[in-house]
């Protein structure tokens, strides 16, 4: 089934609630990079006019069997490090070299360029050299049963099932003309370096099981690799493999405990890292790209920037695979786990260095959930300041999944605006002086803006505070065309404890979460019903049981078919 | 004698010789070009030359191109002409080297850059490196080159990178070096791989086909280097080359800036000696996000806005030295990028071209530029070239009526001059409305 007609339908409601504020360029086309790219896309409101998506029943669209998820069916090509993974099944003393291909996201969209190519062209050269080979193959001259025995293992390995009988007979058709000219020892090799480089390898399919209909089921094999390399980032192990094998996998009982068992490997930890990462924005600041100013900040050192994205990953991923916890505990918590490999941060925090790993509780008041971590804190900032276009842009599409047209040509060159010529301005009156000297912009900022004004209490690097520049820092926020979530917070715990128990935070956080597990790029709210179904509708549900459901979800395994 | 075009790529000939041969010829010498572009435009008081007793003089942020200055010419009063309103400040950088207009709110290229013009008629890829891994904040920060409308050209940040791309074809150059077999062997892989990308095509979607067409050619590209072969020249010696360009980067921001201009510069100095490549980009900063190579801790473009209302505070008294010392670093770094070339043999057959996106305060009107090598393709060096401007070049973003006044020379002409410097035809280049065919004043075919 193509799109649900709902997108149609919603699309001028958006525009009704958000005028000029160009949500229709997000729908129909690529966005422009905005001042800093939201690491998901951004999804269209919900809200009717003079109402938000708190306020939206999605009731009445679930009935209707619209709104839910459909996705088509596509080629994923593999990260480097999926590549590597599947690489290393064929030699696991040799570990593969990680190639830059595509990132998550991408996957359904990247080609292969001339220099991803020319680096896998050299790498299967080099690890088919380090491939051992079975004692028949050492010796000219093989037979067909030893040849076909090895393409038979090799392709498992790499194609992450076994080859059909046409892959088998070109394989083996090749071999025996390398084998003619160049002997057997060089023709197996050429054929793992041709098998390293083919298609089968570098992507991993989704197209289902042939149909007449519109819809197809993803074959056994297509699901294991799906959910492997969601969970894992890694082609499914034996157990994986045996139960698509069996054909048992597609059963929900079977997958979920499939699912269940992959998540409490240390690969599923390392992913959901990952995912963290990328949900709170913290990338920049883990790469190095954002460095922050030693003149404003000298207390921010390079330990404390490494130690505080390492609290925060680990407390996220502690949250939803150990404590089992909902996403209002992840934004409200007052606690985290420290241990001693942080102790510039815990200093910096006015804490006492723990001697091992400890849950420990923020000094009172001055943290509210993962949002106000340090590491959140600083890198949704500037440099040398706090930035309410970073930290708004994260509430009002990071967790909200608002949406925010892309900036008009020519927004570049005043990106710095909203700071006045008082060098002793605070946020509050760079903003003030911002609306009314840019009131083109306020279409858009006025919506996303205002809201961070509550998150004020935490400077440019994360730390706690009450002044900003000499003056009290007056945190009160206004939230508006949301719907439900509209009015007046007084501080940033009331705002986020206001978002933690929402329908719109609960629901796009589980919109976060499919997109992430099945790499696709479909707005949620193009499927409501779906987000809402993940999520749970008393908003009780833990987050580790909204990542198993996006997983048992009928989305997740049914594609639009080939025409 | 027979001039042997390898030779003439890789200065084995010298440029008296070489323009002598090509007018005996009766066609137009084969050159190279290079863009080295650095953002945010410049501080014009102390950047630029003067003339001095009829002889280039150079202001101070360009102080270290005086031993090249009989190799150096700088124009004036050049202007963006397709800019329009929208499109009138950083983001110029998506059509400086196209200059043809951008489609309002795509953020992307019109047309094919000029490098890629060039590197399409010589049969070799365009060489498009930056040396800041910093991209920006968003593409039109520093994506100078397209290899068609919408299409960004892949940009290379690490010199280990750049190497790799090149080392097939500066170390398999001779004829034999690859082994006859081996060459087989790896072309059979190829083979094997375009078949099976073959009939995967034929099982999915159309958008999922057009992924595996690029694919498809991109394997072209592996085979195409796998096909080059050629005689090691003197000057094309890659010894050291592979080392020298994977040695660790300095971890201190404006060292490793300063390295990897440094070794993307060599590599491209020896991608032109060995004739492997003929067009290539150099981009060493980001227009917005970009650092601040002179130190204050701020990004370049900060900097350029600390008197602005818009800029960080308290900073105004630094901008009259510290813009011009950003200036002078970059100056630093393109003489040295000179002096690669010129050691190698290839900077009189080079045409290189200093660029930015905006003149100044975000006007795409009377740039400065400087260009430089190339004597042997015809360039004429040494001048200061005053070129006649109208108007106000300081009034900001988005001045189209300035830059499209008739009166006022375009930026596009540059670039004709390139393509027929470089060997194409002698013809307009970007969008027909504002280019009229190469500078007579910079430019005249041997």
């Amino acid at each position: 089934m193509p799109l649900p007609h709902l997108r149609s339908a919603l699309v001028p409601l958006a525009l009704a609630a958000l005028p000029g504020c160009m949500g229709l360029a997000t729908m129909n086309a690529p966005a422009p990079a905005a001042a800093d790219d939201a690491p998901f896309p951004a999804l269209p409101p919900q809200s009717a006019p003079g109402g938000g998506s708190g306020s939206s029943e999605p009731a009445n669209r679930c009935a209707a069997g619209e709104g839910r998820l459909h996705l088509p069916a596509r080629l994923l090509l593999l990260t480097g490090p999926q590549l590597a993974a599947t690489s290393a099944r064929l030699s696991p003393t040799q570990p593969p070299k990680v190639l830059t291909l595509t990132d998550d996201a991408a996957a359904s969209t990247a080609a292969i360029d001339e220099l991803s190519a020319q680096a896998l062209f050299d790498e299967a050269e080099r690890l088919a050299a380090l491939t051992p080979l079975s004692a028949c193959l050492q010796t000219a001259p093989a037979d067909d049963a030893c040849a076909a025995s090895f393409i038979d293992d090799v392709g498992r390995r790499l194609f992450r099932r076994p080859l059909s009988s046409d892959e088998r007979t070109t394989a083996l058709g090749w071999f025996r003309q390398a084998r003619t000219q160049w002997g057997t020892p060089d023709a197996a090799r050429l054929t793992v370096q041709a098998m390293l480089q083919t298609p089968a390898t570098l992507y991993r399919t989704e197209l289902g099981l042939p149909s007449n209909g519109a819809a197809t089921q993803l074959t056994a094999e297509e699901l294991a690799s799906a959910v492997a390399f969601a969970l894992t980032d890694a082609p499914p192990d034996a157990p994986l493999q045996a139960a698509a094998d069996d054909g048992t996998l597609a059963t929900p009982s079977v997958l979920r405990a499939q699912a269940t068992r992959l998540l409490a490997t240390p690969a599923a930890r390392q992913k959901l890292r990952r995912f963290f990462t990328r949900l709170l924005r913290l990338e920049s600041l883990a790469s190095g790209e954002l460095q922050k100013s030693a003149t404003a900040f000298p207390a921010f050192t390079d330990a404390v920037r490494h130690q505080a994205i390492e609290e925060t990953l680990r407390f996220a991923t502690r949250e939803l695979l150990d404590e089992h916890a909902g996403l209002p505990e992840l934004l409200t918590a007052s606690h985290t786990w420290l241990g001693p490999d942080e102790a510039d941060l815990a200093r910096a925090m006015g804490l006492e260095p723990p001697t091992s790993l400890s849950r420990v509780s923020w000094p009172k008041a001055q943290r509210h959930g993962v949002v106000t971590h340090p590491s959140v804190m600083s890198a949704l900032a500037k440099p040398d300041r706090t930035s309410l276009t970073l930290r708004g842009l994260f509430l009002w599409e990071g967790l909200l999944c608002q949406t925010v047209g892309a900036p008009p040509p020519g927004a570049a060159a005043s990106s710095t605006g909203g700071t006045n010529r008082d060098p002793d301005a605070t946020t509050r009156q760079n903003f003030e002086y911002f609306q009314q000297s840019a009131p083109g912009c306020q279409s858009c900022h006025s919506l996303f803006m205002p809201p961070a004004l509550a998150l004020e209490r935490w400077d440019g690097a994360g730390a706690y505070r009450t002044t900003d520049h000499g003056r009290p820092i007056d945190t009160r926020a206004t939230v508006r065309s949301t719907g439900a979530l509209d009015g007046e917070y007084a501080d940033g715990p009331a705002l986020l404890d206001a978002i933690a128990g929402s329908a719109l935070a609960r629901d796009c956080f589980a919109a976060h979460l499919s997109q992430w597990l099945s790499t696709h790029q479909v707005p949620l709210q193009q499927a409501p019903c779906t987000a809402s179904d993940l999520a749970g509708h008393d908003g009780a549900r833990p987050m580790d049981q909204v990542l198993l459901e996006a997983l048992l979800d009928p989305s997740f395994a049914t594609r639009e078919a080939v025409p | 004698m027979t001039l042997r075009r390898r030779d003439v790529l890789r200065g084995l000939v010298t440029a008296p010789f070489l323009a002598a041969a090509a007018r005996a010829a009766g066609t137009a010498p084969a050159g190279n070009f290079l863009v080295f572009f650095t953002p945010n435009g410049f501080a014009r008081s102390q950047f630029g030359a003067d003339l001095s007793n009829g002889a280039l003089a150079f202001r101070p942020s360009l102080a270290a191109l005086a031993p090249y200055a009989s190799r150096v010419s700088v124009l004036t009063g050049l202007c963006l002409k397709s800019c329009d309103l929208n499109y009138g400040s950083h983001e110029n950088v998506v059509q400086l080297l196209t200059c043809r207009p951008v489609a309002p709110g795509t953020y992307t290229a019109s047309g094919p850059s000029i490098d890629t013009v060039i590197a399409q008629r010589t049969g070799t890829p365009a060489l498009n490196l930056a040396a800041d891994p910093v991209r920006g904040d968003a593409p039109f920060e520093t994506q100078i080159s397209y290899r068609a409308a919408g299409v960004p050209s892949p940009v290379v940040a690490s010199p280990a990178q750049t190497y790799a791309s090149l080392s097939a074809e500066l170390t398999s150059s001779a004829p034999g070096a690859l082994d006859a077999r081996r060459l087989a062997q790896r072309k059979s892989v190829l083979d094997f791989v375009r078949g099976d990308l073959a009939t995967l095509k034929a099982r999915v979607g159309a958008a999922d086909r057009q992924r595996l067409d690029l694919h498809l050619a991109a394997l072209r590209e592996v085979e195409r280097k796998l096909d080059a072969s050629a005689p090691v020249a003197p000057s094309c010696d890659a010894t050291g080359a592979q080392a020298a360009s994977q040695a660790a980067l300095p971890s201190e921001q404006i060292a490793r800036l300063k390295a990897a201009a440094e070794r993307q510069a060599d590599l491209i100095a020896l991608a032109f000696a060995c004739g492997v490549r003929r067009s290539a980009t150099l981009v060493m900063g980001a227009a917005i996000g970009g650092v601040d190579p002179s130190g204050s801790g701020y990004t370049h473009h900060d900097v350029t806005h600390f008197c602005a209302g818009d800029g960080p505070a308290g900073h105004c008294a630094e901008l009259p030295t510290r813009r011009p010392a950003i200036d002078r670093w970059y100056g630093d770094r393109f003489a040295y990028l000179l002096g690669r070339l010129d050691a190698l043999g290839v900077l009189a057959n080079t045409m290189v071209v200093w660029a930015t996106e905006i003149s100044q305060e975000h006007s795409p009107s009377n740039f400065t530029t400087v260009v430089a090598g190339g004597n042997a393709l015809g360039l004429k060096l040494g001048q200061r070239l005053a070129l006649p401007f109208t108007g106000n070049d300081d009034a900001g973003a988005g001045n189209a009526a300035v830059a499209r006044d008739s009166r006022n020379r375009s930026l596009a002409d540059l670039w004709a001059t390139a393509q027929a410097a470089t060997g194409g035809p002698v013809a307009p280049f970007g969008d027909a409305s504002f280019s009229s065919g190469p500078l007579p004043e910079l430019y005249q075919r041997p």
